[in-house]
């Protein structure tokens, strides 16, 4: 004669839904049976009816998950709105900040392109002044002599 | 939305991609109570079961696009229900499945109140509405002992009474894996009978 079922046994005659045929000719396996499935019938049975519920809390659970619905796209989009925003505000940061490499070239260039306009001024001045001077700057040395000698000879003139 | 939906939908044999906004609300309406049930079970608290329900139809909402049909939506809320009901329990270790504990030892007799008015037949006499009773609140003493996944595996088999191979699905196991489990599970309960009511009395049962 075979002996009990074991837990395997039934385990798989309870996910099969059929005793094992074991227990049509075991009187103490046909009681084991019979207890298990009853037990866990009872659970089922329990389950079910700790789930039962009137009808208006199964209402009140969809109008729950209605309205978070818009809620949670809302919130959605206000987190993608605000990294944008984020973004933007660094962008701008970033751009004005004062001090940037980027910004200090600009300001060379300005300087270095003064500076030569107003040399170059200086210069044309300096040429205007050339032209419409009688004596040229060469011959400044020699207009000094001549005018030296021009004032001692009208000075020697004057004491004789 | 619409409280239309193609009973394909329902069923879970669709294979659009995604599904519709418009189907969301008949999803709702089919499968709310079968999740909240099992929620309940798993959790033992009615508030949680509630709460997270309604999270997992949120979650489900946000990733209908994700749906190919690949399993029933049945088996794929149950997939998002199970995961959400994983977090709560990290979150809350502590609490998790106390309440079954003081449920059973209860002292003021309401929940066994409550336990008998569930397994009551209206044609059992009242020595086998106490018999059922017992039976039941055994099993769940039972199953608060059981490992987490075999306490999922086992209710979603004897309490849902969904095929291995959906289980496997909804919990990422092989078939091989849940059966193991469930083996396991049964022989858990198996002890656990004995031990509560003796090898003579569960015999005479």
């Amino acid at each position: 004669m075979k002996s009990h079922c074991n837990d395997a046994e039934f385990a798989e005659a309870l996910l099969a839904g059929t005793p094992p045929a074991h227990v049509a000719e075991c009187e103490v396996c046909r009681s084991e049976w019979e207890a298990l499935g009853g037990a866990i019938g009872s659970f089922r049975q329990t389950a079910h009816q700790d789930a039962e519920r009137p009808a208006s809390f199964w209402t009140a659970q969809r109008a729950g998950i209605r309205s978070r619905i818009p809620r949670r796209a809302m919130a959605a989009g206000l987190r993608w709105a605000f990294v944008s925003g984020l973004f933007l505000c660094i962008f701008a940061v970033m751009l004005f900040l004062p001090g940037r490499t980027s910004k200090a070239p600009v300001s060379t260039n300005t300087a270095s392109a003064t500076k030569p306009a107003l040399d170059d001024d200086a210069l044309l001045r300096q040429v205007d002044e050339a032209v419409t001077d009688d004596t040229p700057p060469a011959m400044e040395p020699t207009a000094l002599i001549a005018s030296e000698m021009n004032s001692a000879l009208s000075k020697g003139s004057q004491d004789q | 939305m619409s409280a239309t939906l193609q009973p394909a939908v329902v069923a879970g044999t669709v294979n659009a991609q995604g599904l519709a906004e418009e189907d969301f609300e008949s999803i709702v309406l089919a499968h709310q109570q079968r999740i909240y049930r099992l929620l309940l079970t798993l959790l033992r608290d009615p508030d949680a079961a509630a709460s997270l329900t309604q999270d997992c139809f949120l979650r489900a909402y946000e990733k209908r696009h994700t749906f190919r049909g690949e399993a029933s939506v049945g088996t794929w809320l149950t997939h998002i229900a199970v995961n959400l009901m994983r977090d709560h329990v990290r979150s809350r270790r502590q609490g998790f499945w106390k309440k079954i504990f003081q449920s059973g030892n209860s002292s003021d007799g309401a929940n066994e109140e409550a336990v008998s008015e569930a397994v009551a037949d209206a044609h059992a006499t009242p020595e086998q509405q106490v018999l059922a009773r017992e039976q039941a609140d055994t099993v769940w003493r039972a199953v608060s002992r059981l490992s987490g996944q075999q306490r999922e595996v086992f209710v979603l088999r004897f309490s849902e009474e969904m095929p291995i191979e959906e289980i496997a699905v909804a919990l990422d196991l092989s078939v091989g894996t849940v059966k193991s489990h469930l083996s396991r599970a049964v022989a858990a309960v198996r002890k656990h009978l004995k031990e509560t009511y003796g090898e003579i009395a569960l015999q005479r049962r």
